[in-house]
C-alpha cells in the first residue's frame, strides 16, 4: 500500500515537474506571439469625415438659404394668384430638399453621433490606460473631451437649423393649403394677401438659416 | 404582329431600357415626419416607423425624419409587445406631425399634416 502510494506521489511529482518545465516555454511562446502578431486595427475615427460633410453642408445651406430668400422675394411681387401658387410649390420643394440635409436620420446627424460616441470611447480608453504618463493621459483625455464638446455644439447648431426649416416647411405647406381653399372660393385678392404675408415670414426665417452658416463651426481639424 | 402589337412591344422595350439605365431611374419621392413625444420611455422601449427603429427618441423629445412618400405607421415596442400608435400619409415635399401624449394611462397620437 505504502509502495503504491509512494509511486503515485512520484508520478504526481513527475507530472508537476513536467508542467513546470512546460509552463515557462508556453509563456515564452505566447510572448513571441504577442510581439509578432499584427496590432489590432484601430477603430476608424469618423471625425475627419464629419468635418468634411459638415463644412459641405454649411455651404449648401448658405446657398439654399439665399435661394429661399430670393424665391420668397419673387412671390411678393407676383400679381397673378396662379403664378403665386406655382411659386409656392417651387419654394416648398426647395425648403423640403434643404430640410432633407439636416434631418435626424440624415448622414450628417448620424455621423455627428458617431463622432461623439467615438470621442467618449477614447476618453474612457485613456482613463484606464497604463501605457502613457499621467500628463500624457490627461492631455489626450482633454483633447477628446474638446472634440466631443465641439461636435455636440455643431450638432446643436444643426438641430436649430432643422427646427427653423421644419417651421418654414410647415408655414409654406399651411399657406399653400389655405390658398387652395381660397382658389376654390375664387378669392384672388385674399390669395395675394396670403402670399405677401408668407413672403415676409419667410424672409425672417431664411435670414436665420443664413445666420446658421455663419455661426456654425465644425470641430477643429487635427483631432 | 399587328401595328398595335408592335407599338406595345416598342413601348415595353423602351420602358425596360429606361429602367435599366442608371441615369434614367426615377428618384423616389420623399416627405418628412416630425415626431413630438411627451411620453417618458422606459429603458427597453423603442419606437419604429414602418418597421425601422427610430434612434434617439430617448435623448430628445422630438425628431424630424426623412421618409419615402407613402403610408407611415408609428409603433411602440414595449416588453415584447407592439402597439400601433398612429398611421398617416407621407407626401412628397410635405411634413406630417405626430404628437404623442399620455392620456388616462394610454398614449394618444395626434396627427397633423
Amino acid at each position: 500500500m505504502l509502495r503504491r502510494s509512494g509511486s503515485l506521489v512520484s508520478v504526481a511529482l513527475f507530472s508537476a515537474a513536467l508542467v513546470l518545465i512546460q509552463f515557462p516555454a508556453q509563456t515564452a511562446a505566447q510572448e513571441v506571439d504577442i510581439k509578432t502578431a499584427p496590432s489590432a486595427p484601430p477603430l476608424a475615427n469618423p471625425g475627419d469625415d464629419f468635418v468634411k460633410q459638415y463644412s459641405a453642408l454649411k455651404k449648401q445651406l448658405e446657398a439654399l438659404g439665399g435661394k429661399i430668400k430670393k424665391s420668397a422675394g419673387e412671390i411678393e411681387n407676383l400679381t397673378s394668384p396662379d403664378a403665386a401658387r406655382k411659386q409656392i410649390n417651387t419654394l416648398q420643394g426647395l425648403i423640403a430638399n434643404t430640410l432633407g440635409l439636416v434631418t435626424n436620420n440624415g448622414d450628417v446627424a448620424k455621423l455627428g453621433k458617431r463622432v461623439i460616441d467615438y470621442a467618449r470611447s477614447k476618453q474612457k480608453q485613456f482613463e484606464s490606460d497604463t501605457k502613457f504618463s499621467p500628463e500624457e493621459r490627461a492631455f489626450l483625455q482633454k483633447e477628446w473631451k474638446r472634440v466631443g464638446a465641439q461636435t455636440e455644439a455643431a450638432i446643436s447648431e444643426l438641430s436649430r437649423a432643422r427646427g427653423k426649416l421644419t417651421e418654414m416647411l410647415k408655414t409654406v405647406q399651411a399657406r399653400g393649403d389655405f390658398m387652395k381653399e381660397l382658389q376654390a372660393l375664387k378669392n384672388a385678392n385674399k390669395m395675394l394677401e396670403v402670399v405677401k404675408t408668407l413672403a415676409a415670414e419667410l424672409r425672417t426665417a431664411s435670414a436665420a438659416l443664413q445666420n446658421f452658416s455663419r455661426t456654425a463651426k465644425p470641430p477643429k481639424a487635427g483631432m | 404582329m399587328g401595328m398595335t402589337g408592335k407599338l406595345a412591344l416598342g413601348g415595353l422595350l423602351a420602358s425596360v431600357a429606361a429602367a435599366s439605365l442608371p441615369g434614367c431611374q426615377e428618384e423616389p419621392n420623399y416627405g418628412y415626419v416630425h415626431i413630438k413625444s411627451e411620453i417618458k420611455l422606459a429603458n427597453n422601449d423603442v419606437y419604429s416607423l414602418n418597421g425601422s427603429v427610430i434612434d434617439g427618441m430617448k435623448g430628445s423629445n422630438e425628431l424630424v425624419l426623412k421618409h419615402k412618400a407613402g403610408s407611415g405607421k408609428l409603433v411602440l415596442h414595449r416588453r415584447g409587445r407592439t402597439w400601433t400608435l398612429c398611421a398617416f400619409s407621407i407626401q412628397k415635399n410635405r411634413i406630417v406631425t405626430a404628437t404623442l401624449r399620455p392620456v388616462n394611462g394610454t398614449i394618444k397620437c395626434v396627427v397633423q399634416g
